[in-house]
């Protein structure tokens, strides 16, 4: 059981939250370069989103009202898990309502709803560092990034470009911030990567295993990378809508009618929808 | 036998020390917005108490601190919070604790930590406690955390320190992190990318 009466408020030690506010306070006066910070030992496995959670542990106040998502859901494992021991240790409310959130904690989706300057977004990030895939090791990944030397990322680009005839990234698609950081944006789809450009939240991305933290604050230029010739292009849902609540111009998944064997789709972001159906039903707690 | 502990400061290290981040970390995340942490201050009765107060907030033995020719205030800071006291062009966080001249201005921003092109979060951040952040100067300020541009009225001493560190053209992404606070506990976060735009601009 952990609880406030067992553990500090926030389950880490003062000196931990310490140095995480303090990585977080430099990784938005940088925007886009990953601060590294030492990552604590959690009630969670690694790879489980303990970034995403030290950021939330260290930057929560009683007054907050805590929202948990994965993969655009309130209900599943990780999230459940996540709130729960965030409530245990905290005491704060816990919601699915986005609008009335402070603080949002997100695996790989971000909000339908636009957020607002007075919330918080915190995703958990697997693999902080977009260079990877072109360089394996740290020592060169940090000094392209000091010289900002990017010219490998453009080649991966480009050579995806000559065996697909498009870029098949299909999540955490590499972005520019500030004409100066290659930044992952998480495992968020194309489909959200606009949403972090000249935004009105603070995104902060946190990496337990790779003990990164960074972050963009609002109205950043936050660009995906594309070339002159070929555009960046996001998912494309046209003539497509929740078969739940009807909406349109929103980020669905596909799902097989397991009855009739076609293609169906629902929203992604189970929260957004859940209010949609409240307010279509009268039930005026939701504002979605 | 006593029966109840008595403090030399209310602060809370747990709730005001999260109180305040929260409200430095939306200063520096939204550069122009003036916010407030006067009811964490006023739980320390003297004269540096914004300075105490964001002190405590931010450091720790692993940090090493700068306190401009103030050593009561630098000896409350280490017995607060066991941060130890370096050189200026050593420490992480610079604390100005009265209005310098621009002789001295210049120097404490030209000789403090700018971090490296590798690692630039290994630069200094400096706190500045000033009669008022409020005045009659206008700022229009541009940048990261500011839609399109800013004004604020601030005052002169606000505006010369700004001017001042832009004026050093230091490279992106090294530079220095400003966070200026007054008596009335009021906070104004200027980091390194923020501009000051030109009129009409």
């Amino acid at each position: 059981m952990i609880d406030t009466k067992h553990y500090n408020f926030a389950f880490l030690d003062e000196g931990s939250k310490r140095e995480i506010r303090r990585s977080i306070l430099k990784a938005v006066a940088i925007p886009g370069y990953q601060v590294p910070f030492g990552s604590r030992e959690l009630p969670i496995g690694r790879g489980w989103g303990t970034g995403g959670i030290q950021i939330t542990l260290s930057i929560i106040g009683k007054e907050d009202v805590l929202k948990v998502i994965d993969q655009g859901s309130d209900e599943s494992v990780n999230a459940v898990n996540i709130k729960k021991m965030v409530e245990e240790c905290t005491g704060v409310e816990i919601t699915t309502d986005s609008e009335k959130a402070t603080i949002i904690q997100s695996r790989h989706r971000i909000p339908e709803i636009p957020m607002r300057n007075d919330q918080i977004l915190v995703l958990q990030v697997p693999t902080p560092e977009p260079l990877r895939i072109v360089e394996p090791k740290e020592s060169v990944t940090k000094q392209m990034h000091a010289e900002a030397e990017y010219s490998g990322m453009w080649l991966s680009l480009f050579e995806d470009l000559t065996l697909y005839d498009k870029i098949s990234i299909s999540s955490e698609y590499p972005t520019m911030v500030e004409n100066r950081y290659i930044m992952n944006p998480s495992p968020i789809p194309r489909y959200d990567n606009r949403k972090l450009n000249d935004s009105e939240t603070l995104y902060l991305f946190g990496a337990g295993r790779e003990k990164k933290i960074y972050a963009i604050p609002p109205h950043t230029k936050v660009e995906s990378l594309f070339f002159d010739d070929v555009p960046f292009e996001t998912e494309n849902f046209e003539g497509k809508s929740c078969r739940l609540c009807g909406a349109t111009g929103v980020f669905l998944d596909e799902i097989v009618d397991e009855a009739t064997g076609e293609k169906v789709y629902e929203c992604n972001d189970t929260g957004f929808c859940k209010g949609r159906r409240d307010r279509q039903h009268g039930n005026t707690n939701f504002k979605n | 036998m006593v029966s109840e502990m008595n403090l030399a400061y209310q602060f809370d290290f747990v709730y005001d020390g999260q109180k305040i981040f929260r409200e430095l970390l939306s200063a520096v995340a939204n550069p122009g917005m003036i916010k407030n942490i006067s009811n964490e201050v006023e739980k320390f009765q003297q004269a540096y108490a914004p300075l105490l107060a964001i002190g405590c907030t931010l450091l720790d033995n692993e940090e090493k601190m700068y306190v401009e020719k103030n050593p009561k205030l630098a000896a409350e800071l280490h017995n607060l919070t066991l941060c130890g006291e370096t050189k200026l062009d050593q420490a992480d966080y610079i604390f100005l604790s009265a209005e310098l001249n621009y002789g001295s201005l210049e120097e404490v921003l030209r000789n403090v930590k700018h971090g490296t092109y590798a690692d630039p979060h290994q630069s200094a951040t400096v706190i500045l406690l000033c009669s008022s952040i409020d005045g009659a100067e206008q700022l229009n300020l541009c940048g990261p955390g500011v839609k399109d541009m800013k004004t604020v009225w601030v005052s002169s001493y606000v505006k010369k320190v700004i001017t001042l560190r832009n004026s050093l053209q230091i490279e992106y992404p090294l530079g220095t992190d400003l966070v200026f606070t007054d008596q009335a506990g009021n906070l104004l976060g200027i980091p390194r990318l923020t501009k000051i735009a030109e009129q009409g601009a």
